[in-house]
């Protein structure tokens, strides 16, 4: 190796390689740029997190992992753009007098992807099974079921305990229907990587770290709406940039990520891409862990939302694009209020009186209130490190606290151990081990005014902050009470009222989400409310898109070969050297 | 023993000037701990403080721009320099000390020190960075320090690995062998004889290390497991390349300077280390006297 | 003999376990734990018995002894575990990553190899010249870059601007069928960035250590009597000086061998290659402990060969080394 390589010196053998180098180079780039003309029209979706088998028990996260899933399985029905629940799979439904029987027929013809048709059995079943194994929200989905008969082929009868307010949307539109055929007697739903529904897309090929390839359900049952693509290709590219930029170069056609704020006018000036914008029911806001003094006082817990300016972190961190929060946590833009709590205007005179009487009081001086004891206060902000927006936030709230007085440490850390500090093994009961984080819900928590109770009653499963008061628990109550859909407004709004001067945590904004995508590759996307454009609703349509299906790569053994073929490359240049010497 | 290597040592200075790269090398890193050590009367504004409008094109307030929330970027660069030089300098120091003294005493002990020591050093080399990084700044509490720690203590068996099999070469030298049938120690035959010989590949270990160091806060930083809240040029290209310069152009003013920084620091190490390996070995000077 | 190889192998099982056991309880004293993975992101939702139910189901309801037991009793009969986040056995998930991890390392080492031992050898000859400097230079500078910096700039000029080498990923899953040639180009085009990224960085450790230590050996008694009885400049670097610079840079290829196998997570991340180094990654972030376990013991056991081929290879490098 040596020999060969100490050749070098000669000043021809090293114009030589260059020589050679520059053509592989070259010819690479070319037989590549040929070939590339030769791609058959597929969607390509850049997803930036691995989902699994994408079946209802190994898909990871609500997004973009369940709305793949609900590509592959249908629902009974479905949450339109508007996110109000419509029939789908079921062709008619009526209602007993006493809202306890709900009686479903399904359309004819479904089938599902292996070519098996899919029967009301498999209705019962899903929701049997769903409600025996847990997993991502199908349980919870279930509760309040009594029974789930098929009664024929295509009749589905299902028992309930109590009136469900919200049945259609939770469970029919959100518990997505399996084959019966392969999840029956399963005791381990996890280990399952067949993931066959019989939604408008079939999952044909997932290789680990690389991507998911999906092709549309040739026997869609839906007469109008079919799966609008005949092909997709899901690569996985965790980087950001890397997805951005693969975005503006066109070799991907749409990316799961939303586009962060300051790129939305360079990507929507970018010829050939589109940006379709919207508000988001994601939240963030400032956790406080009202268990811990001084954060148990109320008045203390004001003081702190005085010195907040949600304006300036919006119009700073999101360049505007964000709804402000509201301090009663409930979206504006909610189907459940017609108005809510405004934003507390920035006033440290205010924060100042309160702290005061408070008895945190600076005495020797240091510019620092110290407890009413007179010992040091120092609190501590908590943030995930890998979230630069989040680290910014606490950054500037953390110097609003100082500047009223209050000695504050920000503190970024992993996001799981930020998440292990504040809701440890995910359950509220477990207790927690912080002051203040910069924390934030999923959609998911604003689109159920049920789920109000879970982030705000003593009791609610989503309090992190152990927030407790009697006069919202009370109210928060009357939501469980609820029997019609309608009836949940007039008891959100007073909800949101009295949660606003209590200070649970304090809503700092709800983003706008930006998608970008390329219209030429598809242009049916469908910004669904609150959510965002990569949904079901975004891929079916009218007509399907030329192109056939491409069968599955198999590429197992290629990197070995083009191993080989390298060594074997390095291994001729070695050998050619020495010998020549 | 030491007329067994012949020619004397240049004068440091003299050396220097006699050595354009090292003199550039010594010179950049003058310049570089001069900005760290002037940093608050160079930079034109406090780093912490947001002065102006984020993501700010350069201009006359801002030669580089504001970053993404109204910081101005040269301002954290200038006082970047000091976060990013402490880490090269300590965290090099730690790694060359530690791994220069294992494989020195591996190396020359020799039987079942060697044994015990070389097979600690593999389960140093194999622990799991990663994890041990989360770990620590979890227990520890994150901060720039632990981290630096964690560098140290994590890097230094490598240097410990390559030293020890440098020491191997040159236990079967005749001069270390004379020394023996001298009758010499072998803490003697240790610090007088080997070391000496291992000390330019130390020297080339700890500008590794320290620009390694350097390197490693930067790809943490980027892996979002760095500490955002120190002005590292780490943490400044993390929140670059997190909120948009690549896309958005603003790498020029945004990513390239700290890069270049990185870069240079670790340049300036290297040529630096480069001259300074001929002053402490100087065979390698006679060698040229005669070549 | 044989004692003294009983011995090195009772050391390396010894040193396997300890591994073994750190590989075990360093994640799980890491805050946070997995239940988010083996739940979906709705854990919250969940029971507390049915949580509890699923604690029960992977065994983390059991003392930590006894789960280590565990493990080492499965590992005994070779099955790695079962990936909590991803649903896959672990074998079958580092029996996909792993070929590619060691087409894109293995690839770049080889070329870093190749490139550091010329350029170091003829530096090391050259030394004080301009070309030493010169090359030093080069060489150092792109060492000192940041590793995801220089593979944004590589990404963003040739695959975002020029769009001459694809930006992500291993392959085209579009372009890959049956023509096998052109899949093979295609893998080599999506290897373009990466390798290259790697190689800039990665040259100068070999090029430093081929060069101080031929730097040393040319110091040598017998290179200067070489040279003294007037032998070609070229035998002496060739036969006397090269083999015997030999010795460091064959250790630090060994040791890069080993690492190999874990991937370049900062690498792999930037251009989406499924590598080792981002599984193991996203199964630190995500707890996932059968897979940082099975990720770990690979990794573990081809450093520890890697040490054990570079330990049997001194005295073939160097045959002074052999006396001891």
């Amino acid at each position: 190796m040596t020999q060969g390589g100490l050749e070098m010196v000669s000043r021809s053998a090293r114009g030589r390689r260059w020589v050679g180098l520059v053509t592989v180079l070259i010819v690479l780039a070319g037989i590549g740029t040929a070939a590339s003309g030769a791609e058959p029209p597929q969607l390509r979706i850049g997803i930036h997190t691995e989902e699994g088998w994408m079946t209802p028990y190994s898909y990871v996260t609500g997004y973009p992992g369940l709305p793949f899933v609900r590509m592959i399985y249908d629902t009974l029905f479905i949450m339109n753009a508007e996110r109000t629940p419509v029939p789908w799979m079921v062709r008619e439904y009526s209602t007993s007098e006493d809202g306890l029987t709900w009686t479903l027929k399904l359309h004819e013809g479904i089938e599902f992807h292996d070519g098996t048709p899919l029967t009301s059995a498999d209705v019962a079943f899903s929701y049997t099974f769903m409600t025996l194994h847990g997993h991502g929200p199908w349980q919870r989905s279930l509760r309040g079921i009594k029974s789930v008969e098929a009664t024929d082929e295509h009749t589905v009868v299902i028992q309930l305990e109590r009136v469900l307010p919200l049945f259609k949307q939770v469970p029919l539109a959100e518990v997505v229907i399996i084959p019966r055929h392969v999840w029956e007697g399963v005791t381990d739903p996890k280990t399952i990587t067949d993931a066959t529904g019989s939604g408008p897309y079939r999952l044909v090929e997932y290789q680990s770290g690389q991507f998911y390839r999906l092709e549309a359900h040739p026997n869609y049952f839906h007469a109008e709406q079919k799966p609008s693509v005949a092909s997709i290709i899901v690569p996985f590219i965790p980087d950001a940039t890397t997805m951005f930029m693969a975005l503006k170069a066109g070799e991907i056609d749409m990316g799961t990520r939303d586009v962060p704020p300051e790129m939305v006018a360079d990507l929507a000036g970018t010829a050939g891409l589109k940006v379709e914008r919207g508000p988001s029911y994601v939240s963030t806001l400032l956790a406080i862990n009202n268990q811990r003094p001084p954060f148990n006082q109320v008045d203390f817990r004001r003081a702190l939302e005085l010195v907040v300016d949600v304006q300036y972190l919006v119009d700073i961190i999101r360049l505007g694009q964000a709804t402000i929060g509201s301090p009663g946590f409930v979206h504006p833009m909610s189907p459940w209020v017609a108005a809510v709590p405004e934003a507390v205007k920035q006033d440290f005179a205010a924060a100042a009186r309160l702290l005061d009487g408070l008895g945190f009081t600076d005495r020797n001086g240091d510019g620092l209130r110290e407890d009413p004891q007179g010992n040091r206060f120092q609190q501590t902000i908590i943030t995930s490190a890998e979230r630069p927006e989040r680290v910014r936030v606490a950054q500037i709230i953390g110097d609003w606290f100082k500047q009223a007085g209050l000695d504050t440490v920000v503190q970024a850390m992993e996001h799981t151990t930020v998440q292990a500090r504040v809701w440890p093994d995910f359950d509220v009961t477990k207790g927690r081990d912080y002051d203040l984080a910069v924390w934030g819900w999923s959609a998911g928590v604003q689109e159920n005014p049920l789920n109000l109770w879970e982030v705000l009653h003593t009791r609610g499963t989503l309090n992190v902050g152990a927030f407790s008061d009697p006069a919202v628990d009370a109210i928060a109550e009357r939501l469980l009470g609820v029997t019609n859909r309608d009836d949940f407004r007039p008891v959100v709004e007073e909800l949101a009222r009295t949660t606003a001067g209590k200070v649970p945590f304090i809503t700092l904004w709800y983003p706008d989400n930006s998608y970008a995508y390329r219209p030429e590759a598809h242009d049916g996307w469908v910004y669904v409310r609150g959510l965002g454009i990569l949904d079901k609703l975004s891929l079916i349509g009218p007509v399907v898109a030329g192109g056939g299906p491409v069968g599955p790569v198999g590429a197992r053994s290629l990197p070995w070969i083009v191993l080989a073929v390298v060594l074997a490359g390095a291994g001729i240049v070695v050998a050619r050297r020495k010998r020549r010497s | 023993m030491t007329n067994l290597v012949p020619g004397t040592r240049p004068h440091a200075l003299k050396l220097f000037l006699e050595n354009p790269p090292g003199l550039i090398g010594a010179l950049l890193l003058a310049m570089l701990l001069g900005i760290a050590v002037f940093a608050p009367q160079i930079s034109p504004y406090d780093p912490d403080d947001r002065v102006g409008r984020p993501f700010q094109e350069p201009g006359a307030g801002h030669l580089l721009g504001t970053n993404d929330i109204g910081q101005d970027i040269l301002s954290e660069i200038i006082w970047g320099t000091r976060a990013s030089l402490t880490i090269g300098v300590v965290a090099g120091m730690l790694v060359t000390t530690i791994g220069t003294t294992v494989g020195l005493v591996a190396g020359c002990s020799g039987g079942t020190v060697d044994n015990l020591l070389m097979r600690f050093t593999d389960l140093v080399l194999i622990v799991p960075f990663l994890p041990l990084m989360i770990l620590l700044a979890a227990f520890l509490g994150p901060s720039f320090y632990n981290l630096l720690l964690v560098i140290g203590v994590l890097m230094w068996a490598r240097p410990a690995r390559i030293i020890r099999s440098q020491v191997l070469s040159l236990r079967c030298r005749t001069y270390v062998e004379a020394a023996r049938a001298a009758g010499a120690s072998s803490g003697r035959i240790m610090f007088r004889h080997i070391l000496p010989g291992v000390l330019p590949l130390a020297l080339a270990q700890f500008v590794m290390s320290a620009s390694m160091a350097i390197l490693i806060e930067a790809s943490l930083s980027f892996l979002g497991l760095g500490d955002p809240l120190q002005k590292s040029w780490g943490s400044i290209l993390f929140y670059a390349q997190a909120r948009g310069a690549f896309i958005t152009g603003a790498w020029l003013w945004w990513v390239l300077p700290p890069g270049l920084l990185i870069t240079l620091t670790v340049m300036g190490f290297a040529l630096t280390g480069f001259a300074l390996d001929r002053y402490v070995n100087p065979r390698l000077n006679q060698r040229q006297a005669s070549g | 003999m044989r004692g003294r190889i009983g011995s090195q192998l009772v050391q390396y099982l010894v040193l396997i376990f300890l591994t073994l056991a750190l590989n075990f309880f360093l994640p799980r004293a890491m805050p946070g734990n997995p239940l988010s993975r083996l739940a979906g992101e709705d854990v919250a939702l969940m029971s507390p018995e049915a949580r509890q139910e699923l604690l029960v189901r992977h065994g983390l309801d059991r003392p930590l002894a006894v789960q280590f037991g565990i493990f080492l009793r499965s590992l005994a009969q070779g099955d790695l575990g079962y990936s909590f986040q991803r649903n896959a056995s672990v074998a079958s998930i580092i029996a996909e990553r792993l070929p590619w991890t060691l087409l894109l390392t293995t690839t770049a080492l080889t070329l870093q190899t190749l490139i550091g031992v010329m350029l170091g050898g003829w530096a090391a000859w050259r030394r004080g010249g301009s070309a030493d400097y010169g090359t030093m230079a080069a060489v150092m500078l792109c060492r000192s870059m940041p590793s995801f910096w220089i593979a944004m700039i590589l990404l963003a000029i040739f695959g975002a601007e020029l769009r001459w080498f694809p930006m992500f990923g291993a392959f085209k899953p579009w372009l890959v069928g049956g023509d096998s040639l052109a899949a093979v180009v295609d893998v080599l085009r999506h290897l373009a960035l990466p390798v290259t990224s790697m190689v800039v960085l990665g040259t100068a450790e070999t090029f430093m250590t081929m060069r101080y230590s031929m730097l040393d050996v040319l110091g040598e008694d017998y290179v200067r009597t070489a040279r003294a009885k007037g032998l070609r400049e070229a035998v002496v670097l060739y036969k006397h000086a090269g083999r015997n610079a030999l010795l460091p840079v064959a250790t630090v290829f060994m040791l890069s061998l080993g690492f190999a196998v874990g991937g370049a997570t900062v690498i792999e991340t930037v251009f989406a290659y499924p590598g080792m180094g981002r599984l193991m990654y996203e199964a630190v972030l995500g707890r996932d402990y059968p897979l940082l376990q099975g990720t770990f013991l690979v990794i573990t056991l081809a450093v520890i060969a890697a040490n054990i081929v570079a330990d049997l290879l001194y005295p073939l490098v160097d045959p002074r080394v052999r006396s001891t």
